[in-house]
């Protein structure tokens, strides 16, 4: 038999042209049964290391890196003191790190203010554990505010898929703000300074940063000269 | 009773390279078959093999590690033959490696053996199949086959030229360096569990040496161009041309016929011709006098043995020779991503036309001589000729049969008869 599309014969074992897939058939002529090459055993199938194993593997690991520092700490002072930190800063780690592997699609505008969330518990733990007074009046506002710059840039990537440099110089231009904010937050919890002292410096290149992004978005031809100067 | 110490030897030169380039999931592997006139008897052929090892302890060895760098080792019996799979050449996992270097499968009338390439080449190997396939006949058929063209006597002692590491002897007084480019990488769908196509074509050798010769050229030049010019051709579909790579083809070349040796280690040498782009469109006849050049400047003796230098001088070294093994094996590794894959497109192996005792041919249908293929490149091809008939055998690890269309039809267009055969595809496509 030939096929008639690549022209070339195949013999008697060929049911489709390995070139073309193209069946190989004519009406009047009745199909010669050839021996297959290769015997018709199940393909061997390979043991591969599955997503759920590793997974498995790294969870566990996290777990003995857990249980350990409570061990050790209970051994020696007789209570949770220190290893409850400890504990907590692995928790955390594990929430980051771990946690998205485990779904198929993790989504990073639902993992970001998880993290973020994760992140202010923690805090919340050491504040508790120190008796430090701190977290409602800086810790929670600043991860809410990185919290709220971050998720708004990772849903307006993700979702808008346009008009980057307008998303990236608002959040450099918040980000500068932040930074006041954090200074402001600092001052008023341990009483520092009465007035702002560093945080003017990052926050005005910040804002130099992101007031030219975001004037590099509007005009087409100062972009157009930018791409003609500094291409790859 | 005191056990008997085992026979041990040190890899040859360019063995080194592939236990430590190893996978999880791939090896280094090439297969060999001879396919009989009639059913093939396993009880007989594990006798035929038991007796045929003892004749090759070099290729009957498995791959120890040492500290510093891993070895061969006398295996102590033969292992067991087995039927053949349902795909050519399946992965050889490095736990089998280390027991045994080889495999013996059989399927209707067809013996298969299966190589780690650090144990052998495509010569040794087949010199070892013939031997087995004529101790298989002697048994089977209780007819007497001559030693002579590539059939040793099994009864007799290896000699030791047969297992000497001939690199160290012929490589020359100073390296040669050369810097490649980086050649155009072909990208498809990877067929699932490691499964590999294999597609044969057969065609008449007297035909495409009579093409060869009215371009002047040998079989393997010709059909190197005609590669080389099939994958131009996906390339200028695919590619941009502003990043359209240069076309290169490994071709492993035989240095038994440069130099004079009789080692049935590894003792081949690449070269690799091939077109790049930028050089325009060129007809066929340029591509072929192009690639004739190139493989004539490079199969020069004194060229060789500066290559076979280059690649000495890094064993030799002892800064490198003292490093532990692991070490070494992370170094190669890096080197081989680096550079091992990416430098061409595809080997293309021709192991020449196969002689044997003409009281053996007549038993024998046809010789197969499969390449594995490499971790990211795809495709390989393999060729051999017995009889008046050339075999070229395409394996693939990719679902799209894009290359070996391109390259069949090529030859078609030559005015060449050509008959395809196949081992079904993965998960019944045919």
């Amino acid at each position: 038999m030939y096929c008639i599309k690549c022209g070339v014969e195949l013999a008697d074992s060929e049911k489709r042209c390995p070139l073309c897939f193209t069946r190989v058939y004519h009406p009047d002529l009745e199909m010669p049964d050839g021996d297959p090459l290769f015997p018709d055993n199940p393909v061997i199938k390979r043991h591969t290391v599955t997503r759920a194993g590793s997974l498995f593997i790294l969870t566990s690991l996290f777990l003995i890196a857990l249980v350990m520092p409570l061990i050790c700490n209970l051994s020696i002072t007789g209570e949770v003191t220190w290893g409850g930190i400890s504990a907590s800063a692995i928790v955390l780690a594990y929430i980051i790190v771990v946690l998205p592997f485990w779904f198929k699609r993790p989504n990073p505008v639902v993992f970001v203010p998880v993290d973020h969330a994760a992140a202010a518990l923690f805090l919340l733990h050491i504040d508790l554990f120190t008796d430090g007074n701190w977290f409602l009046s800086f810790a929670l506002p600043t991860v809410g505010a990185s919290c709220i710059i971050s998720t708004a840039v990772i849903a307006l990537c993700r979702y808008v898929r346009k008009g980057y440099l307008y998303i990236f110089g608002g959040a450099t231009i918040l980000s500068g703000m932040a930074i006041v904010l954090t200074e402001f937050l600092l001052n008023f919890t341990f009483d520092i300074h009465s007035r702002l002292v560093w945080s003017i410096y990052p926050c005005a290149a910040f804002l130099l940063i992101g007031l030219m992004l975001i004037i590099i978005a509007i005009n087409p031809a100062l972009r157009t000269t930018l791409e003609k100067k500094f291409f790859v | 009773m005191k056990k008997r110490q085992l026979r041990w030897m040190k890899l040859d030169n360019s063995a080194k390279l592939y236990p430590a380039t190893k996978r999880r999931d791939w090896s280094n592997i090439f297969r060999l078959s001879i396919t009989l006139d009639g059913m093939i008897d396993p009880w007989l052929l594990q006798e035929a093999l038991n007796k045929t090892v003892r004749r090759f302890p070099s290729i009957a060895v498995r791959v120890r590690a040492g500290v510093f760098w891993y070895y061969l080792e006398e295996i102590e019996r033969a292992p067991r033959v087995k039927q053949d799979h349902s795909y050519p050449l399946t992965h050889m996992p490095f736990d089998d490696i280390q027991r045994c270097a080889f495999r013996v499968l059989y399927y209707k009338n067809r013996i298969a053996v299966e190589f780690f390439h650090a144990i052998a080449d495509g010569n040794s190997g087949l010199i070892f199949l013939k031997t087995l396939t004529a101790k298989y006949l002697e048994l089977s058929r209780s007819i007497k086959i001559p030693c002579e063209q590539g059939v040793f006597d099994v009864a007799e002692q290896p000699r030791e030229e047969e297992l000497r590491d001939d690199f160290l002897r012929y490589a020359g007084k100073n390296p040669l360096k050369q810097s490649e480019a980086t050649a155009y990488q072909l990208k498809g769908t990877p067929l699932p569990n490691g499964f590999r196509d294999l597609i044969i074509a057969e065609l008449d050798v007297k035909e495409v040496l009579d093409v060869a010769h009215e371009y002047k050229a040998t079989l393997t030049e010709l059909l190197v161009t005609v590669m080389i010019q099939s994958f131009l051709s996906v390339q200028a579909e695919r590619v941009p041309p502003k990043k359209r790579r240069p076309v290169k083809v490994l071709v492993p070349n035989n240095l038994r016929r440069i130099f004079p040796s009789e080692t049935l280690r590894n003792f081949v040498l690449y070269v690799s011709p091939g077109i790049d782009p930028k050089l325009g469109d060129l007809t066929f006849e340029q591509m072929l006098s192009d690639v004739h050049h190139q493989m004539a400047l490079e199969l020069t003796p004194y060229r060789i043995a500066a290559r076979i230098r280059s690649n000495v001088g890094f064993e030799q070294m002892w800064v490198l020779k003292l490093l532990p093994l692991f070490l070494k094996n992370i170094g190669m590794k890096i080197v081989y991503n680096m550079n091992g894959e990416k430098k061409t497109c595809i080997t293309m192996s021709n192991l020449g036309a196969v002689k044997m005792p003409q009281e053996m041919a007549a038993h024998v249908q046809r010789v197969g001589f499969t390449l594995g293929t490499q971790h990211t490149s795809p495709n390989n091809c393999a060729i051999l000729s017995f009889g008046d008939k050339l075999y070229i055998e395409l394996i693939r690890s990719i679902q799209e049969p894009v290359l070996e269309q391109r390259f069949i039809t090529n030859l078609r267009d030559m005015g060449l008869h050509i008959k395809l055969s196949s081992n079904y595809g993965y998960g019944g496509v045919q």
